[in-house]
This record gives structure tokens, C-alpha cells and sequence, in this order.
């Protein structure tokens, strides 16, 4: 498990101090695939190099299996980064060390004996699938390759946990999914923690069970991932999931006199039963649909609809109070503020 | 064609003794240049701010004394370090003398040299071993001087060629080599045979050793 607490992080420069990290807590269980997504500069990168403190926070504690990192002393704080490995969106990998050399070179620095490394180096090649570009050298090897073997360095020295610096954002679709499959792997057959730093929504999508949107230094929203896509609350977040095809569904509406515009998410169970319908019946309102879709996040369905309601008297409230009743998620869209 | 024939005979009889002075001089200057440049290029790159092992102070001293004695013209420089060629030699004049003050002369040009391959290095494969736990000590044996020899072997080659340039000069401490022969037999002997020879001779060997600097830089590359 990771905590941190109250962890904060400036730079001084020529003009003047910069915060790049604002009293941030969050906790990371273990066997989580943490997401923390950000736009760059967000300070999403500092955040992950103050877990192995590769960035020294200004102030805060982080606990690492309830032990404070701030607190350790050098020779220490290098034993405790052999257990956390690191993998980056330009893989680092040495250019004149073959993949076998480049996987073994974790486990030189941590003084295991020849025997031994060849056995982990041969695993982990069969871990990552890469048995047979065992002598070859980072520069005849794809992307994707490399951040496999990249994965395999970081593990080699029988890491627990697994920070990932943007580690799919050099990679094509196909290779990222390919690269995120193997990650979930690593979790669910090692029970190695993830964290994954990105600026991309489908990464978190398909791996990360929890989430933390960080913005301006700051976390704004924080929770199960499937929470943060169905009702997502903090503008931020709402424009990482922002819709195109609704979008365009939103320009076209427009909403004149009494009519207002309001985006409905359903839950799993709410999906199955025939609300609009009945909201109709029993209020009499009147409802243009506009658009709608339903999304899949780790086996789990949500939908959004987005309808516009116009009615006599009572009726609007009455149907709003019956969506509610229904525990639906509704959010009236006005002006600036209809990103969906 | 007779003319020809003699001239190259006297080339011959000539060059030897000068050529073997010049690839000594050379030679054993880039040894010791290298040898004592590289540590002194690599931990002024390291001692920056910004890098695995920042000292401030050393860095500053560092950098002050590559630039004095890279700023000093060679052929003061030699006459500057009389007393320690004197004291390690035990004589101040002849072509094993000159070793002295072209090895001087050459530590600050392969430190720099060695520096600037330190610092092209990407960032992220330092910050990598780092994130393994890796100490400065194995970052600069086993990332650092590996990564960065391709570009080292590149400034090796530029130095050895500097060198010979350089070891033209020591002729006047009666160092001897090619430029010596050059100067007193071509330029005031007025033997222009002996003077376009010696050129010659030069080209090729500079020619030579960027070949080969090439080849070792192909092979190391990957």
C-alpha cells in the first residue's frame, strides 16, 4: 500500500516559486492499477518521481508499506527504489546492452550472483513473450518491444510495484492495448501494483480500476474508475471524457423559452427499465431526445442520454423529482458548460 | 624520372627516424591525455547542478582550470611547464620531453570533449538506472562511460589529430618528429621535396587514423 499525505512540491526558478504539487492524498492499495490523469503540465510526471523520490517533495509524507520514504537515508531510499519499478513513454532502455543485458542490469546493481540473473533474465524474457529477441539490441527492436522489455527490466528485481510514465503514449493503438493487456496481466498474476501516469482516457478506460484527475498541481476528483466515467463531476474530468459524438448532438440543440437540456446517466440496473416512458406518463412533460449512448468501462455498462424537457406548470419539476426518485444522475446542461 | 627516384630515396633515408619520433610523441601523449582527460571530463559533467553528483565548487574549479590551460597558446605552454617536464623526464628537451606538455595540453581538450559526450546522453536513461537503484559510482561505470564511449572513441580521434599538429611545435625543444624535419630541411633548408614529402606523409596518416577513428565509432554504435 502507498500513502501520501499532504505532499506538496516547488521549484524555484528565475521567476519566482513554482507549485508544481498542492497538498495531494491519495492512497493506493495494493493490487491496484492506479490511474492519475492530467494534461502536461499538470504535474502528473512530478508526482510519480516523488513515490521513488527521483523528485524530492518540499513537504508531505509517503508511506510505502507503512514506511515513511521521506525519512529514509540514501543507501536506504536506493534499496527501497529496487523494489518499485519505472518504465517511460521513451523506454530508456541502454543502446549497447542487448535486451538479456539491459533486463539483467537491475539485478548487477542489486549484486546478484551470474547464475541467478541469467535464470530471472530468461523468466522475465518468457514473462514479456520476448524468449527470442534475447541478444537482440534496443535499436532492432519495435516500440512495442522495447517497452516490453523495458517492463521486464522494471520487474526483474522483483519489484512490487510498477510506476508507469506515460509508457503508451509512443505507441500506436493496437500496440498500446497490446502493452496494456500485458500490464493487467503482471497485476493479476503477480499482484504487482500499477500506477500509471497518462493524458489518455482509454488507457484508464481499459486497465486502471481506481483513478485521481490531477489539474494545476492539484487532485480534483478522485475514485473508482467506473464512478469517474458514469458521473464525473469536476469540469476537468469532464473534459477528458468529453464525447465528440454528443457534442455535435449539443450544437444542434437548442433550447428557447422553457425548454431546458439535461444529460441522464443510467447505472447498470436503471439501463433495463423503461424510465423516459414512464417520466412521461406520469408527469406529462414533454421530451425531445437528442442524443444517447451507452459505455463499457471493465465489464460494466453506464449510459448517457441527453433530452431536452419542456412542459405546463408543475411538470418539469415533477419529472425531475421522479428521475431523482429513480436514482438517476441528472445534470442540467447550460451555456459554457455543456461538455459532456 | 631519375629525379624522381633520387628524391624519393632521400625521402626514405630521411623520414624513419622523424616518423617514429612523431608517432611516439603522439602516441604516448594521447595515452596519458586520455586517460587522465576522461575521469576529469566525466566528473565535471556529473558535478553540475543538475546532474548525479552535484558539487557546486569543484565543478567552478573544474571548469576554471580546463579553460586556462585551454587557453593557452601550446608553444607557451611549453616553455610554461620547463620545471615539471624537468622533474618527471628528468631532462627539459628532446622528443620523450615533449610528452609532457602535449599530454598537458591535450588532458583539457579530451575533458571537454568527454564532458559534452556526458552531457548529450538522454536524461531519461540516467534517470532510469537511478529509479533502479543505482548508485553514481554504477551509473557512471555501467551507463555512463558504455553509453557515451561511441561519442568518446570520436573525440579520441579528433584529439590524435590535434596532437599532431601539436607535436610539429615540440621540434623547437628539439622534440623532433615530421614537422621538425619539415621546418629545417623544407622551410630553411629550402628542400621543397622534403617539405611537400613530409606533408604528404601527414595527410596520411591524419587520413589513417580518421579511418580507422570512423571504423571503431561504426562498430561501437548500435
Amino acid at each position: 500500500m502507498i500513502e501520501i499525505k499532504n505532499l506538496n512540491k516547488s521549484f524555484v526558478d528565475k521567476s519566482g516559486t513554482v507549485e508544481a504539487l498542492r497538498d495531494i492524498n491519495l492512497t493506493i492499495e495494493k493490487g491496484d492499477i492506479f490511474g492519475i490523469i492530467g494534461l502536461s503540465g499538470a504535474g502528473k510526471s512530478t508526482l510519480v518521481r516523488c513515490i521513488n523520490r527521483l523528485e524530492e517533495p518540499t513537504s508531505g509524507s509517503i508511506l510505502v508499506e507503512g514506511q515513511d520514504i521521506m525519512k529514509l537515508r540514501d543507501e536506504e531510499m536506493l534499496k527501497i527504489r529496487r523494489r518499485i519499478g519505472m518504465i517511460f513513454q521513451s523506454f530508456n532502455l541502454l543502446s549497447r546492452r542487448d535486451c538479456s543485458k539491459n533486463i539483467a542490469f537491475p539485478l548487477e546493481i542489486a549484486d546478484w550472483n551470474k547464475k541467478d540473473i541469467e535464470n530471472r533474465v530468461d523468466e522475465l524474457l518468457e514473462l514479456v513473450g520476448l524468449q527470442d529477441k534475447k541478444y537482440s539490441y534496443p535499436s532492432q527492436l519495435s516500440g512495442g518491444q522495447k517497452q516490453r522489455v523495458a517492463i521486464a527490466r522494471a520487474l526483474a528485481a522483483q519489484s512490487d510495484i510498477l510506476l508507469c510514465d506515460e509508457a503508451t503514449s509512443a505507441l500506436d493503438p493496437s500496440t498500446t492495448k497490446a502493452i496494456l493487456s500485458l500490464l493487467k496481466e503482471i497485476n493479476r498474476s503477480l499482484g504487482i501494483t500499477i500506477i500509471i501516469i497518462t493524458h489518455q482516457m482509454e488507457v484508464i478506460k481499459e486497465v486502471c480500476n481506481k483513478v485521481a484527475v490531477i489539474s494545476e498541481g492539484e487532485i480534483v476528483e478522485q475514485g473508482s474508475t467506473f464512478e469517474l466515467f458514469s458521473k464525473p463531476i469536476h469540469s476537468v474530468t469532464k473534459r477528458f471524457l468529453s464525447d465528440k459524438s454528443l457534442e455535435g448532438a449539443l450544437d444542434f440543440a437548442e433550447c428557447a423559452g422553457d425548454t431546458k437540456l439535461y444529460k441522464i446517466t443510467f447505472l447498470q440496473d436503471s439501463a433495463h427499465q423503461p424510465v423516459i416512458s414512464e417520466m412521461i406518463k406520469t408527469t406529462g412533460v414533454d421530451v425531445n431526445i437528442i442524443a444517447g449512448h451507452i459505455s463499457n468501462v471493465q465489464g460494466r455498462s453506464y449510459g448517457n442520454l441527453i433530452i431536452e424537457l419542456s412542459g405546463e406548470g408543475q411538470s418539469l419539476e415533477k419529472a425531475l423529482e421522479y428521475l431523482s426518485q429513480k436514482k438517476l444522475y441528472v445534470e442540467e446542461l447550460i451555456g459554457n458548460e455543456r461538455a459532456v | 624520372m631519375n629525379e624522381l627516384y633520387s628524391i624519393l630515396v632521400k625521402l626514405l633515408n630521411l623520414m624513419p627516424q622523424p616518423l617514429w619520433e612523431t608517432l611516439y610523441m603522439v602516441a604516448a601523449a594521447t595515452v596519458f591525455s586520455v586517460l587522465l582527460g576522461t575521469p576529469l571530463g566525466i566528473i565535471t559533467a556529473i558535478s553540475e547542478d543538475t546532474h548525479i553528483w552535484p558539487h557546486k565548487n569543484l565543478n567552478k574549479v573544474l571548469n576554471l582550470v580546463i579553460n586556462i590551460a585551454r587557453s593557452l597558446p601550446f608553444i607557451i605552454l611549453m616553455i610554461a611547464v620547463f620545471p615539471l617536464t624537468k622533474l618527471l623526464v628528468g631532462t627539459r628537451i628532446g622528443t620523450t620531453a615533449a610528452i609532457v606538455p602535449l599530454s598537458i595540453a591535450a588532458t583539457p581538450f579530451v575533458a571537454r570533449l568527454v564532458e559534452n559526450s556526458v552531457k548529450e546522453l538522454p536524461w531519461g536513461i540516467i534517470e532510469a538506472a537511478l529509479s533502479m537503484g543505482a548508485n553514481s559510482r554504477q551509473i557512471v561505470f555501467k551507463v555512463i562511460l558504455p553509453e557515451a564511449l561511441p561519442s568518446i572513441v570520436s573525440g579520441i580521434t579528433l584529439t590524435i589529430i590535434s596532437l599532431i599538429g601539436y607535436s610539429a611545435m615540440a621540434g623547437a625543444i628539439g622534440g623532433g618528429g615530421l614537422g621538425d624535419l619539415a621546418i629545417r630541411f623544407g622551410y630553411q633548408g629550402f628542400q621543397e621535396d622534403v617539405l611537400i614529402g613530409t606533408v604528404i606523409v601527414l595527410l596520411a596518416i591524419v587520413q589513417l587514423v580518421q579511418y580507422l577513428g570512423n571504423k571503431i565509432y561504426k562498430a561501437l554504435m548500435r
